[in-house]
């Protein structure tokens, strides 16, 4: 974690809790029980106050930051107040929102530019509630984006690929299209192969290479109908160059880690690269030469 | 052409909407004996495929009817809940 | 698979698979026999299954926890209502410089001084129209021709800009002229306005010729298009065309025409049976040449997409947006409720307002049914008058015979001055209804596009409706 923030950083973290109200089958940070609210509150208080006004963007995340009830509203207030310009995004499994007070509370406190980043694992309820590890997640989850556009408040889509979902990632991109229109954004994302992910391999491991078909046919939809869409967490040696431009720059510098034979490919620097947490390495990885 | 239907099978309802739907094109007489409606059908060519039609259409409509009756209530609480508070703007615009 | 319950649903049979339609118009195509087996709970396939969670067509909750979502997204669906009426036709004069052949409007000779509105009755209406709460409004100059009232165009417009400066409304104009007089003046009128010309153009000179009644009318008319594209630029110029019966015969003519003198839409529109066009007799024969035009005209313009040309049918796309997308629309001939007064009002220069377009057309034959009340009375009055509240009885085709049970309403409209002008009746005989016959057959070619050629017409129907 940052002892002080950085100007231009895309890592500027406020960690609120280590506490979660879902089970993520691929939680790259498995949560804990403790009772940790004020420890990282009083943390998050001198992160925030030491800030450079300038700061970008700062990220509020967890586990799941909402379950800090008054004193996450009392942070997003703080950030608000200390750091006029800075973007404030929000990492949230959006449960919570389901009370439409919280909703409004957030918009109260937070103003414009308060992103809320949320995991969608499914179109189907079933589907959702068993990767999440929560039954009743996905009725809340959607309860909670509905409520939070209501409110004006930005959301951005999160979906991890893995073998549970990645059959259905067509329907999905239709389902957002119909029924989360208003989202600012979809991320389609590679899996970090740590933490939960690691132990559930067997159920929910899968290669970029063999969900290539369905990833590509979700990113013609959602692109087709306008909703901005980008592909996270996957080397560009993994996509079909056609799907190059919706590739983001998407793992945090500090863990961002190259193949020695990365070196020699010319698509290097735009390259996202892969996660250095991740236990396993894809398959397929190799350069793009002159050549090719 | 008669056409005899149980109507303990096919309701009044169902047999209507294939008669109003077929009533452009043919004259159709109802009438009942016992629990069965008899319908007296004019101007049919082709009296095997008028059956088959019409069998086709009261089956579809049987099923939509099923469909009909088992969502009323929840279809009601939909539109409600859509539509409930458009009451208060009507009132403030009629009070102008 | 789970137990569950049914949400509203309906269904048809279209190439061997079954539709299923739910009650926003979203749509599922499944194989034959999926509607009976979800009634007797017997579905085998769980992809299948899940897509009918997702999509709301069956409930593994008794009182579904998203109905609120449900809710949300039917009312978008509607949400054309909260706007009230947003499109204000003033038919400014009969007097008109051609003869079409089919001319809905009756129009008069050029020179006859009796047939057009006056300044007053235009100051009243331009109040009426601001009397509306919707948000944004449309001004539409018609006719007869307009442009041939230049200076009542400029005292309408020039009112509701004064009035608009405390309103503050979304506010556009639209003059449509067959361009035969599009003087300079009248373009920088335009321009200062910002105001959208729509004319008529029906295809090549031969056809726009024959139909409009006049030799030089092509020519006048392509001329006024550049014109009026040069001064005011190309995305203020639109097109439309009427099928005449001679255009039946002629649809991948009439596309080419309009890609070459560079559009990027058409609306291919049936004959309305008003005016002089209702001298055409066999109806039911024009309906079903129309329906053959209508898709050979649509298919060509798949074609032409799938070359690289973006092209759009602006019907389809109307009809595609409800069946795709969570969005609502505005078209007033495909609306439910009705888009007679909700979504449009006529301020007509017989100093009378309407409920719609062919509510006047039929006063011109001296039926004045939908003839709401004198453009002197009170909003309210006309609005909310006795012969609002009956169309308001029936103008949705949710609780009309015939229309309530279909699988495809979502995707069409209730249309009570057409039933009345063509049946003698406002609630309408669907059986024999050639609205009814027309649109069943067009939004049934749409789906049948989708299911047999979804992959190839998809990505140019989602670009039509981005």
């Amino acid at each position: 974690m940052k002892e002080k923030f950085e100007i231009d950083s895309n890592s500027n973290v406020l960690f609120v809790t280590d506490q979660c109200n879902n089970r993520c089958i691929m939680c790259c940070q498995p949560p804990k029980r403790k009772d940790d609210f004020d420890y990282y509150y009083k943390k998050n208080v001198a992160l925030v106050k030491s800030a450079p006004k300038e700061t970008k963007t700062v990220c509020i995340t967890g586990g799941e930051p909402t379950l800090s009830g008054d004193r996450f509203i009392e942070l997003v207030r703080l950030v608000r107040n200390e750091l006029p310009d800075t973007e404030i995004q929000i990492l949230s499994n959006g449960r919570l929102f389901a009370n439409h007070t919280l909703a409004q509370l957030l918009k109260e406190v937070g103003g414009e530019k308060v992103f809320v980043g949320v995991p969608l694992h499914s179109d189907y309820a079933g589907d959702h509630d068993k990767i999440a590890g929560s039954k009743g997640a996905f009725n809340e989850t959607m309860l909670g984006l509905y409520n939070l556009a209501e409110e004006g408040v930005a959301v951005e889509l999160r979906v991890v690929i893995c073998k549970m979902n990645y059959q259905r990632m067509p329907q999905m991109a239709d389902y957002i299209f119909k029924n989360l229109y208003f989202v600012s954004w979809v991320a389609l994302m590679g899996m970090e192969d740590t933490g939960y992910a690691t132990k559930n391999a067997n159920h929910i491991w899968i290669e970029p290479v063999d969900y290539s078909n369905q990833l590509c046919k979700a990113v013609d939809l959602l692109d087709g109908w306008g909703i901005p869409v980008a592909i996270f967490n996957i080397p560009l040696c993994l996509l079909p160059q056609d799907y190059h431009h919706f590739a983001a720059q998407s793992i945090s510098d500090w863990k961002t880690r190259y193949l020695d034979i990365c070196d020699g490919c010319i698509l290097k620097d735009k390259c996202c690269g892969l996660f250095s947490t991740s236990k396993k390495t894809y398959q397929g990885l190799k350069p793009y030469t002159p050549s090719f | 052409m008669i056409l005899q239907i149980d109507r303990n099978i096919y309701s009044d309802s169902c047999i209507s909407k294939v008669v109003y739907w077929l009533s452009d094109q043919y004259t159709i007489e109802r009438r009942m004996e016992g629990c069965n409606e008899i319908l007296q059908i004019e101007g049919v060519a082709d009296e095997h495929s008028f059956k088959n039609l019409f069998f086709e259409k009261l089956n579809d409509f049987k099923l939509r009817g099923i469909i009909e009756n088992e969502t009323k209530d929840i279809r009601t609480i939909l539109y409600a809940k859509a539509f409930g508070d458009f009451d208060d703007i009507t009132e403030e615009v009629i009070t102008e | 698979m789970k137990n569950y319950t049914l949400l509203p649903f309906n269904f048809t049979r279209l190439l061997g698979k079954e539709v299923l339609v739910n009650e926003l118009g979203d749509m599922l195509i499944t194989p034959i026999g999926t509607a009976n087996k979800i009634v007797e709970h017997s579905i085998n396939n769980e992809e299948l299954y899940k897509s009918l969670v997702a999509n709301f067509f069956i409930s593994e909750e008794l009182l579904p926890s998203l109905l609120d979502i449900y809710a949300s997204r039917l009312r978008l669906k509607k949400s054309f209502l909260d706007d009230r009426t947003a499109l204000h036709i003033f038919v400014l004069t009969l007097r008109c410089n051609q003869n079409c052949i089919y001319c809905q409007a009756s129009s008069r000779e050029e020179g006859s001084k009796h047939c057009s509105m006056t300044y007053k009755m235009m100051e009243q209406s331009v109040h009426l129209m601001f009397r509306s709460h919707s948000p944004s409004l449309t001004m539409e100059f018609q006719g007869g021709e307009p442009s041939l009232e230049p200076t009542l165009i400029k005292y309408g417009i020039e009112l509701a800009e004064e009035i608009n400066q405390k309103e503050c409304r979304d506010i556009s104009y639209v003059l449509c002229t067959n361009c035969r007089n599009l003087t300079d003046d009248l373009l920088e009128l335009c321009k200062r306005y910002h105001v959208l010309i729509s004319t008529s153009l029906d295809g090549p000179s031969y056809i726009h010729n024959k139909n409009r009644g006049r030799e030089d009318s092509y020519e006048k008319t392509i001329a006024g298009i550049q014109k009026a594209r040069m001064i005011l630029g190309d995305e203020a110029v639109s097109a439309l065309m009427t099928t005449s019966e001679l255009a039946l015969d002629y649809p991948k003519e009439i596309v080419d025409e309009y890609v070459q003198d560079g559009f990027t839409d058409i609306f291919l529109r049936a004959l309305n049976p008003y005016g002089l066009a209702s001298e055409n007799e066999n109806w039911e024969y024009y309906n079903e040449r129309f329906v053959a035009f209508y898709k050979a005209a649509l298919d060509y313009i798949i074609y032409l997409n799938k070359q690289g040309t973006f092209f759009r049918e602006v019907y389809a796309s109307i009809i595609l947006r409800k069946m795709l997308t969570p969005y609502t629309t505005g078209f007033v001939d495909l609306q439910s409720p009705a888009g007679t007064v909700n979504s449009v009002l006529i301020y007509n220069y017989d100093g009378y307002v309407y409920a719609s377009d062919e509510s006047r057309m039929l006063a011109e034959n001296g039926d004045y049914t939908f003839r709401l009340g004198k453009i002197s009375d009170k909003y309210e009055d006309i609005v909310y008058g006795e012969k609002v509240r009956n169309m308001g009885k029936i103008w949705a085709n949710e609780a009309l015979a015939g229309c309530s049970d279909c699988p495809v309403k979502a995707y069409c409209g209730a249309d009570p001055v057409r039933h009345h002008s063509t049946q003698g009746d406002m609630y309408g005989f669907r059986p024999s209804s050639f609205v009814c016959k027309k649109n069943k057959a067009i939004i049934e070619y749409l789906i049948s596009l989708l299911i047999e050629r979804g992959d190839e017409v998809m990505p140019i129907f989602r670009s039509w409706l981005r």
